[in-house]
């Protein structure tokens, strides 16, 4: 009886009986040569496409090196915005004063986005997101740059409720807060600062609308003894305010006295928005409507005296009014391409802020504020009668999941060329 | 000056003493005359790199090599061509033993049949084999139980007699 192992002997006797072909060792050698050659190759390409990758990656979300500027480090507002991307990275620290204040999607790994505010700093252009502790909506940037004020939120991002305010200092960092206890959210309007230190608002609670003056540092807001309406403008601690059709009133806030302002208007509807000029002796609005749009300038009185608006005939499409540089200029941003306000195509219209002469009418281009997002961003209007300036563009960060799915990609790509080339050289 | 390469006299040594028995191997493997000196070609081709390393007892290091190569090599091709008819190469009239055998091997699977040779006919331990085909000692039973049944199954009344 035989066994497996003798059944394999006896076939293995089959097998061919060839001599043994010449120069295996030089063939060996010469293919195992082609092969590391051929590796190196692939490794180096792979390498070369990573660095490629990674060094785009590295480019697009640089910052670039701040501009050398004749007026150094003073503040100014940049002479080109831009949109922000929403990898820009959190301000590690209190940016400084900014000059401008962009709402902006703020992109995340898994989830989407939620929306933030990107500070542009007044002296160096650089953008940041703002590190606002709670942040649940925007709210006004003060003249000078240094305190924004916002509405802080709780809940899931979706379903957010509004619960309190909250002033952001740009240049210590520090947050100042106010979270009533209501039991119900927060329902505030006409959020505005009075000077740059100073906050008023009115706020429904137990059934009744009720104006405060927030002044921040100094514990939480105090009623107002006058009801504020929404805010046109302040001069100095003095503030005007809406406070019925065609009616106003300036209120100092700091010493409660007040002045009712009756304005005429040229048309029937009402215009909006409006700004008083820093000296409180012009107040401006913008008259908008499906068919045309106008620009409007009447002297006011403290005194209660009447009030008549004129328009000034300036070349503007659609301006809606940011402040005053002085008693002579008012900034407007307004819409710069050739497109009416409702024809197609509209949302690829650009703004641009444009400075004013009320007397002649006569406009100048003083910064491209890109498409129609352009039109929310919040200037800090202490800065609109200095020169603007020229700042490097932000970065534009690569999605890092792309950037990562790309690393990996050609990682992969790289790997599998390795083993088909080395099945191609086995075989 | 460059004299000859110290290993290729060791290399060409070996290959004149071990060739005969590897293409033995390498038939029981491939069951056709051309692919066994193909898998022994490639088999010593891949290792001259490697002999400085293994000089001293190349033949664990060759018997993995071309037990591997056999598995991964001939799987995607004989593998498949098993399954079309064609008869096998027969140098001299064989036995029905023989017959019986070659056909039932060749409708194993590449890694069965790697088993069977290297622990039946090789005679190495069950680690050897697992170490030989990298892969698990209960995967080599496993393969061993299989391909013994299949066996039976393919060649009874030529294996039925046999013992292990």
């Amino acid at each position: 009886m035989s066994t497996l192992h003798d059944r394999f002997v006896d076939l293995a006797e089959e097998a061919p009986a060839s001599p043994s072909p010449p120069g295996i060792w030089d063939d060996g050698r010469r293919k195992a040569r082609r092969q590391r050659v051929g590796t190196a190759a692939v490794v180096a390409v792979t390498l070369v496409a990573l660095t490629a990758v990674g060094g785009v990656g590295v480019h697009l979300s640089s910052t670039p090196p701040p501009v050398a500027s004749r007026s150094g480090s003073a503040p100014a507002l940049p002479s080109r915005i831009y949109e922000p991307s929403g990898w820009l990275p959190t301000s590690s620290g209190p940016p400084g004063p900014v000059s401008v204040v962009i709402p902006a999607h703020r992109s995340h790994w898994t989830s989407g986005y939620t929306w933030g505010l990107v500070g542009v700093s007044a002296t160096s252009g650089r953008y940041a997101f703002l590190d606002l502790p709670d942040y649940g909506s925007e709210g006004p940037l003060s003249s000078d740059g240094q305190h924004l004020a916002y509405y802080t939120g709780t809940g899931p991002r979706h379903d957010q409720v509004l619960d309190g305010l909250a002033v952001y200092d740009t240049v210590t960092g520090r947050v100042v807060r106010w979270q009533p206890t209501l039991g119900r959210p927060l329902n505030v309007q006409n959020l505005a600062w009075t000077g740059s230190d100073a906050l008023t608002f009115t706020m429904r609670a137990h059934g009744t609308r009720s104006s405060y003056f927030w002044r921040i540092g100094y514990g939480a807001p105090r009623p107002l003894m006058v009801h504020i309406g929404s805010l046109v403008g302040t001069a100095g601690t003095s503030g005007l305010y809406s406070v019925g059709r065609f009616r106003y009133r300036y209120l100092a806030v700091g010493s409660s006295s007040v002045a009712n302002v009756r304005i005429e208007w040229p048309y029937r509807t009402l215009a909006t928005p409006m700004a008083v000029s820093p000296s409180g002796r012009l107040v401006a609005a913008a008259h908008l409507t499906q068919r045309h749009s106008a620009l409007l300038v009447g002297r006011v009185a403290q005194s209660g005296t009447r009030t008549k608006m004129r328009r000034v005939d300036a070349a503007l499409q659609w301006p809606v009014i940011v402040g005053w540089a002085d008693d002579r200029y008012l900034i407007v941003v307004a819409q710069a391409s050739p497109q009416g306000y409702d024809a197609e195509g509209n949302d690829a219209a650009r703004y641009a802020l444009e400075r004013v002469d009320v007397r002649t009418g006569s406009v100048d281009r003083i910064s491209d504020v890109g498409s129609y997002w352009g039109t929310t961003v919040d200037y800090a209007t202490g800065l609109l009668r200095t020169q603007t300036r020229d700042f490097p563009a932000p970065p534009d960060p690569m999605d890092p999941r792309l950037e990562v799915g790309l690393l990996a990609g050609t990682a992969v790509v790289g790997a599998v060329a390795l083993v088909i080339r080395r099945r191609r050289v086995r075989a | 000056m460059s004299g000859p390469d110290s290993g290729r006299a060791g290399f060409e040594e070996f290959v004149a003493a071990r060739r005969p028995a590897l293409l033995r191997t390498a038939y029981l493997l491939t069951g056709s005359h051309a692919d066994a000196e193909d898998l022994v070609q490639t088999t010593l081709l891949r290792v001259v790199p490697h002999w400085r390393r293994i000089a001293a007892t190349p033949e664990p290091y060759v018997r993995r090599v071309l037990a591997r190569e056999s598995v991964t090599r001939w799987r995607g091709r004989r593998w498949r061509e098993r399954l079309v008819a064609r008869a096998p190469d027969v140098p001299t009239g064989p036995t029905n033993e023989r017959l019986a055998l070659r056909g039932a091997l060749a409708r194993l699977s590449p890694r069965q049949r790697a088993v069977l040779v290297l622990r039946y006919y090789e005679d190495l331990t069950e680690v050897a084999t697992a170490e030989a085909l990298g892969i698990s000692i209960g995967t080599v039973k496993s393969h061993a139980r299989d391909g013994l049944a299949r066996l039976r199954e393919l060649a009874p009344e030529f294996l039925e007699d046999a013992s292990l």
